[in-house]
């Protein structure tokens, strides 16, 4: 039997849920080099497993955003906009999302990589995959950032990571160049249907890269002051 | 008069018990807000937090809680004006611990957050504006009791902002957190140790028979703080930075340095609870003593029993180790997100505020101090995330305590009227 205390003033921080769900899309990215590695080398079962663990990734990330979400009611009063943080939060999930979508339509067509394209199509692969690690990396520096209740120091730091985002998709964005280009002169080659959907998952996979892209700037924004 | 003369120890037992009662409940409910932060914050074990509590509790009461125990006793309703009827007087200010008691009874038992000081002043200008007559209520003194509810959260609140935004600047906006924590902290423990001495000595120690001129007093409490500052520093230095802990071990490294500041801080707020508070349970009960022993002459001038205060005392320390811990633990279990580089602030801001609020004798909510401090710390982006709900009851029961207590502490007026005459 007691008083109700004040100090349930004190709600559930965002931000451990947050890191947890940033850490289960920078993992469900890394399972998606795993799942073209395995593809590519014509190892079929390797790749549904592969798929499969996608899938509760996936499962895990948007549990997370729904509890998130949950405990972000209106009457909150957080040291960041709630709309920020919300946001946030649903470009985080963009990741396992597009993941997800990738080896979905990789399984669904039972794709196999040309030859011809399999060396760059991996590189791009990883660097896409590399974005969306450094952009979960860097929301999981959101402890930091509410540690030291918004710092300019860890803003700069932030900062730095950022930047390396950006630089990393644009890396990306180059082996997307020559992953085309290199398409291109296999195309005649394929059937029209395989290269319409090789296109196709080479186009999402550059999303991925550009949606953790996007990631990395919505976190920067919610540090300005 | 006859009557003061006639059931002299029945009412003064009834008052003891009543004092003692409401103590008990103090120390079994309200304390834990006070100590709740420190043991979530994992600064202190609940063993730790009630030997704090016991022994702080304890010492603010005594020491320091004269001033306002006069106010509740006194300085609400004017004695003098009672001198023809001092009966009245012991009625009301009985039937004002049974009402306040009653009230907390009710609010404990729906777990709405109800302040003590509020009941206990709404209970004593209720039967005195209703049943003894509007002016004998000194609503100058009412009025500024009333804004200090309002003005001790936003100062507490303005004191944490300005305290957690130091910290930031000084060490969590760092790269070397850990080491400037270090360099630090003993400066916030030297303030700790100044502000609560120095508040006491100029106010609280007038009845133990101790005065210290002004001159004294800075300098004795710049000695007890800088000898705070060195025992904290031995105990942070004993602290090391644990080596490869990753970004996670950082922080925890850097929190066990904070909880070292807390233990402090948890000190002065046990101790400025203890000087406010007991007045609640034991503001009253020096009324009806004063009355009764001298058998039936008002006489304001008297000064305060010890043992009155003892008393009071006492009976914090009894509902602490009876039922206290338990709410402690309750309460502390709950929060997981003040950690102690917030706590202190808000603990350190609220205790100072409180110990001026005890100095000025005013009798203010110890609890809503509290949520102005925490407030405070959220405001300088300290807090993940606060839920403003919780504030809108909180201002609600207090809305609602005034009058639930001034009904009640009305009802047993008339009850005690009737049966003592």
């Amino acid at each position: 039997m007691s008083r109700g205390s004040f100090l349930d003033l004190l709600a559930q921080s965002p931000v451990k849920p947050m890191l947890e769900h940033a850490l289960i899309a920078g993992n469900c990215a890394d399972e998606l080099g795993v799942f073209v590695a395995a593809l590519s080398e014509n190892d079929w079962s390797s790749a549904v497993k592969s798929r499969e663990r996608i899938v509760e990734l996936e499962h895990q990330a948007d549990d997370l955003k729904r509890e998130i979400r949950g405990h972000l009611p209106k009457s909150l009063f957080l040291p960041v906009p709630r709309a920020d943080l919300l946001d946030l939060v649903r470009l985080v999930d963009q990741l396992p999302n597009t993941a997800k979508d990738i080896s979905g339509l990789m399984t669904g067509r039972k794709m196999r990589i040309p030859e011809g394209i399999r060396g760059s199509f991996t590189d791009f692969v990883t660097k896409a995959i590399g974005t969306a690690r450094q952009a979960s990396a860097s929301v999981e520096r959101l402890d930091d950032v509410f540690g030291a209740a918004f710092g300019g120091e860890v803003a700069k730091t932030l900062g730095a990571l950022v930047r390396e985002l950006d630089a990393l998709e644009h890396e990306s964005d180059e082996a997307e160049i020559i992953v085309r280009a290199e398409l291109f002169s296999v195309e005649n080659d394929l059937t029209p249907i395989e290269v319409v959907f090789l296109y196709e998952v080479v186009k999402e996979i550059g999303e991925l890269a550009d949606r953790a892209q996007q990631v990395g700037h919505r976190l920067l924004m919610l540090v300005a002051k | 008069m006859e009557i003061i003369t006639q059931f002299g120890s029945t009412l003064l037992i009834s008052g003891c018990v009543l004092g003692f009662f409401m103590a008990w409940g103090i120390g079994s409910n309200d304390v834990a807000n006070a100590m709740g932060t420190s043991v979530g914050a994992k600064a202190l074990t609940l063993t730790g937090a009630i030997m704090v509590a016991c022994v702080f509790e304890f010492a603010g009461a005594y020491l320091a809680g004269g001033e306002v125990t006069q106010t509740i006793r006194k300085g609400i309703i004017d004695p003098n004006l009672l001198a023809d009827t001092p009966h009245y007087l012991v009625y009301g200010m009985l039937s004002s611990l049974l009402a306040a008691g009653i009230w907390l009874l009710v609010a404990s038992i729906f777990g709405w957050p109800v302040s003590t000081t509020h009941s206990i002043v709404g209970a004593i200008v209720g039967f005195a504006a209703v049943c003894i007559g509007s002016e004998f209520v000194q609503w100058g003194k009412v009025g500024s009791i009333a804004s200090s509810w309002v003005v001790s959260p936003l100062l507490a609140g303005t004191i944490s902002f300005g305290i957690f935004k130091s910290v930031q600047i000084l060490i969590l906006d760092r790269p070397d957190q850990f080491q400037r924590a270090q360099k630090f902290i003993p400066g916030y423990i030297f303030l700790v140790g100044f502000v609560i001495c120095m508040v006491t000595l100029l106010k609280g120690l007038k009845h133990v028979g101790i005065q210290f001129s002004a001159a004294e007093s800075l300098a004795l409490a710049a000695a007890f703080g800088a000898f705070l500052a060195v025992v904290g520093r031995f105990l942070i230095s004993r602290i090391k930075e644990t080596a490869g802990g990753g970004r996670q071990g950082k922080h925890s490294d850097l929190e066990k340095v904070f909880a070292v500041l807390m233990v402090f801080t948890a000190c002065s707020m046990a101790f400025a609870h203890g000087s406010n508070d007991v007045a609640n349970a034991v503001g009253p009960l020096a009324a009806v003593v004063n009355i009764v022993q001298s058998g039936g002459s008002v006489m304001a001038k008297s000064a305060l029993p010890g043992w009155v205060l003892l008393v009071g005392a006492s009976g914090i320390v009894l509902g602490l180790v009876m039922l206290g811990y338990r709410v402690i633990e309750t309460v502390g279990r709950n929060i997981t997100e003040l950690t102690p580089s917030r706590g202190f602030a808000a603990e350190l801001a609220a205790a100072t505020t409180v110990v001026v609020a005890s100095g000025a004798s005013l009798p203010i909510s110890t609890t809503h101090t509290l949520v102005g401090a925490v407030l405070g710390v959220g405001l300088a982006r300290g807090i993940g995330a606060i839920d403003v709900r919780v504030v809108g009851k909180i201002i609600l029961s207090w809305i609602v305590t005034l009058p639930a207590g001034a009904s009640l502490s009305i009802l047993f007026f008339y009850t005690f009227k009737g049966i003592f005459g």
